[in-house]
């Protein structure tokens, strides 16, 4: 997955969260950087628009990191990709 | 780890909120004198926060019915449906819902929150994909995850971004449903019904309208925003309560849809829980009577709610963005929200307290409820005291100084 793909969800993140300079890929997303689940949501929005994809909100179960985040992107996007081959 | 230990952040914000006078979520009335009256350790308190958009919950027709009703068939029914029967008054109800909509079914449930759980709940599977307003209220948030369905929030009030998503979704096997509100709970908006209807037939989704908060309220008839918007015909299923226009509690669904009663032994929030007593389903009934020939109890709410908003607005508060009987105040923090609130009702008059997660925006909200019974006077004595409490805090500007005329 390209490393862009993390870059924007990070720079994202440093436009909500309390503290930017704790915004790392491993860091989690809601007990580290300490999102609740409405910010949470609205970051996805933001992705799904940037990446023309759709999270479902039960992908989300098995995010905990800021890399799970990009992970999740990067796999929901490349889906999308083979659909549209 | 404690098994509660999950919960510190939010017992934090409780703490604090509790920490500025009254706990904000657990207001206690001595008693509630009329629709509009209550009393708080001895004083007087004008109620602005209890939906109780009609004004219907001591009406004398709706009582009597009640208290007919109580003593012929007792307090409680004691079982479910399915399992222990119905009675005569849970299937007048049902009837009289039907009609009232126009529609060949209707089926009621024990509250609003349980109708939303049972119907997005049980018509949503696996291979389905739930489309959702991004300001859902929390009972759709919580039927999504038991339905078990994909789900995904498309930006509020927004029908090209749900025409983006279906097209995302065409192809994929299961149903697609659409669930919005007709009023919004928090900031009292009305969804763009007409856009949103066109664009899931287009893409042949389901449209599920919650029509909670617009029950009695909007639509010549009181049908809601599917009847004002004149769009009933394309809305699949409607749901709503009755424990707010209606006065009473419990919630139903009606619908045109073919083997609808099916549901009954599908659907596990109505399957799994005691009925409604049949005291709440007389006075219902009653109360829907009173909605339908209610055009003057709805003319009058919409001016008591005008004249709220443009009052409050006037004083320099930032409102909501469309005026309908739910009037929220904004505020721009936590803190002072807190403390607004609690100087209100020092002053005598009760709104909803929200704090931020509630809220779509994270804004926190001094939320007002408007009903048809409410006085000039109240309505009046409402704006002078938010604008007297407001001023105090610096919410809002204080009054130029004469001086400077």
């Amino acid at each position: 997955m390209p490393d862009a793909d993390l870059d924007f969800i990070m720079g994202e993140l440093r436009k909500v969260v309390k503290q930017p300079e704790d915004v790392r890929p491993e860091a989690s997303v809601t007990r580290e950087l300490g999102l609740d689940s409405l910010a949470v949501m609205n970051l996805i929005m933001v992705l799904e628009d940037e990446f023309d994809i759709l999270i479902p909100m039960d992908k989300l179960a098995d995010v905990d990191t800021v890399q799970d985040l990009a992970t999740l992107t990067g796999s929901l996007k490349s889906q999308n990709e083979d659909e549209c081959a | 780890m404690g098994i509660l230990d999950k919960f510190d952040a939010v017992r934090g914000a409780y703490n604090e909120a509790r920490s500025n006078g009254r706990d904000p979520f657990s207001v206690r009335f001595d008693v509630i004198k009329s629709a509009t009256e209550g009393e708080i350790g001895g004083r007087s308190v004008t109620l602005m926060g209890t939906n109780n958009y009609l004004g219907l919950t001591f009406d004398g027709a709706c009582v009597e019915q009640a208290v007919q009703a109580l003593r012929e068939n007792g307090t409680g029914t004691t079982g479910s449906r399915i399992a222990n029967g119905s009675y005569g008054l849970h299937v007048k109800l049902e009837a009289e819902l039907a009609r009232f909509y126009g529609r060949k079914h209707a089926m009621t449930f024990t509250t609003g929150y349980q109708a939303n759980l049972g119907i997005i709940g049980t018509l949503a599977g696996r291979d389905d994909d739930l489309l959702i307003d991004a300001d859902s209220h929390a009972s759709i948030y919580d039927a999504c995850k038991l339905s078990g369905a994909r789900v995904t929030r498309f930006r509020h009030n927004s029908a090209k971004d749900l025409a983006r998503r279906l097209k995302h979704l065409e192809g994929n096997p299961g149903n697609r449903i659409v669930v919005v509100e007709g009023i919004y709970s928090m900031h009292g908006d009305t969804a763009p019904l007409k856009e949103l209807v066109a664009v899931a037939k287009e893409a042949g989704a389901y449209i599920i309208v919650d029509e909670a908060h617009s029950l009695g309220v909007l639509g010549k008839k009181g049908r809601g925003l599917a009847e004002a918007a004149g769009v009933e015909d394309d809305v699949d299923f409607i749901v709503g309560t009755f424990s707010k226009s209606l006065g009473a509690i419990g919630g139903f669904c009606v619908s045109n849809i073919e083997n609808f009663d099916v549901l009954r032994v599908a659907c596990r929030p109505y399957m799994f829980t005691a009925s409604l007593p049949t005291s709440i389903v007389a006075s219902t009934i009653e109360a829907l009577r009173q909605v339908e020939k209610g055009g003057h109890l709805r003319e009058r709410l919409m001016r008591n709610s005008r004249r709220l908003y443009e009052g409050l607005a006037l004083a320099g508060f930032t409102m909501g963005p469309e005026i309908t009987p739910v009037v929220p105040v904004k505020v721009d923090d936590a803190e002072t929200a807190i403390t607004f609130w609690n100087g209100l009702l020092q002053e005598g008059l009760y709104c909803n307290l929200v704090l931020s997660t509630a809220t779509p925006d994270g804004k926190p909200l001094l939320r007002c409820s408007v009903s048809a019974a409410h006085s000039e006077q109240q309505i009046d004595e409402a704006i002078a005291t938010f604008t007297k409490v407001g001023q105090a805090l610096n919410a809002i500007p204080k009054p130029a100084m004469a001086a400077a005329e």
